[in-house]
């Protein structure tokens, strides 16, 4: 198989960050692996528990640039809270929000 | 006529650049210059904002204040993704080379514009592929593409 060094390394929590959820792994116990150059982390055991992405500390209110919102409302036509609205719903992304917009209308 | 230019605009920018593009610049008020002599259209704008200007071949090439509306933009479904390493060199316009290309999203063909992103799928610039996506993967050294223009310098100035 050409398994390298093995080490043990005491990890008390591993968080797995996905697209929409967060897998958080408690007390495993972890081997790493070195085989034909490339490291190798196992995850053995531990007490596994899944989270909700920005369900708790990781609500964060994307910072709407000024510029962004008055370009917004000027080209959708739109009150500036609508507008701050869609920004928000968008992430920033100014391009989606203003198609979010136009399908509405 | 108007609406005629339009429709053309959004399809020529979705065909070049993907889906949610041509569409975002579609739902804006645009405005459109044309050629004194010719009468052929020659650049896209939002009030002062160059958009999108018109190549002599009938191809629409995204600009600076283009680009910049999709720089939150995650979902752009064509897109050339770009190692962290080449990161900073792209933001300041320079060329990317063949082995710091990371993936393609979308249909590529060489000599066609393309928008480069980071692996945070964070716009970085445009530029011109040199390469075929298949030929990528083989060379090893040399420029795949040539950058126009790279989000971190500011264009205002120019305009």
């Amino acid at each position: 198989m050409g398994l390298g060094s093995q080490e043990i390394i005491s990890a008390q929590e591993i968080v797995i960050k996905c697209h929409d959820r967060n897998i958080i792994i408690s007390s495993p116990q972890v081997l790493k692996f070195i085989v034909q150059g490339q490291t190798i982390y196992q995850i053995i055991g531990g007490s596994e528990n899944t989270e909700i992405a920005g369900s708790h500390h990781n609500i964060q209110e994307p910072e709407i640039d000024k510029d962004d919102l008055s370009f917004v409302c000027t080209q959708a036509n739109v009150s500036a809270e609508i507008a701050k609205r869609a920004l928000i719903e968008s992430k920033g992304d100014v391009a989606a929000a203003l198609l979010k917009l136009s399908n509405k209308n | 006529m108007e609406n005629y230019t339009k429709e053309k605009v959004v399809s020529l920018l979705n065909f070049m650049y993907g889906k949610p593009v041509g569409d975002a610049i579609g739902s804006m008020k645009l405005n459109f210059s044309y050629s004194s002599h010719t009468h052929r259209l020659k650049s896209v704008c939002i009030g002062t904002k160059l958009l999108a200007v018109v190549r002599s071949d009938g191809y629409i090439l995204l600009q600076h204040q283009g680009l910049k509306l999709f720089s939150n933009c995650a979902d752009l479904q064509k897109k050339v993704i770009v190692a962290d390493e080449a990161k900073p060199f792209v933001l300041q316009g320079k060329d990317v080379f063949a082995p710091f290309i990371s993936n393609f999203v979308g249909q590529h063909y060489a000599g066609e514009d393309s928008i480069i992103c980071s692996k945070e799928m964070e716009p970085l610039g445009c530029g011109q592929l040199l390469l075929l996506p298949s030929e990528t993967k083989f060379f090893k050294r040399g420029i795949a593409i040539k950058v126009r223009f790279g989000l971190g310098r500011n264009h205002n100035a120019a305009q």
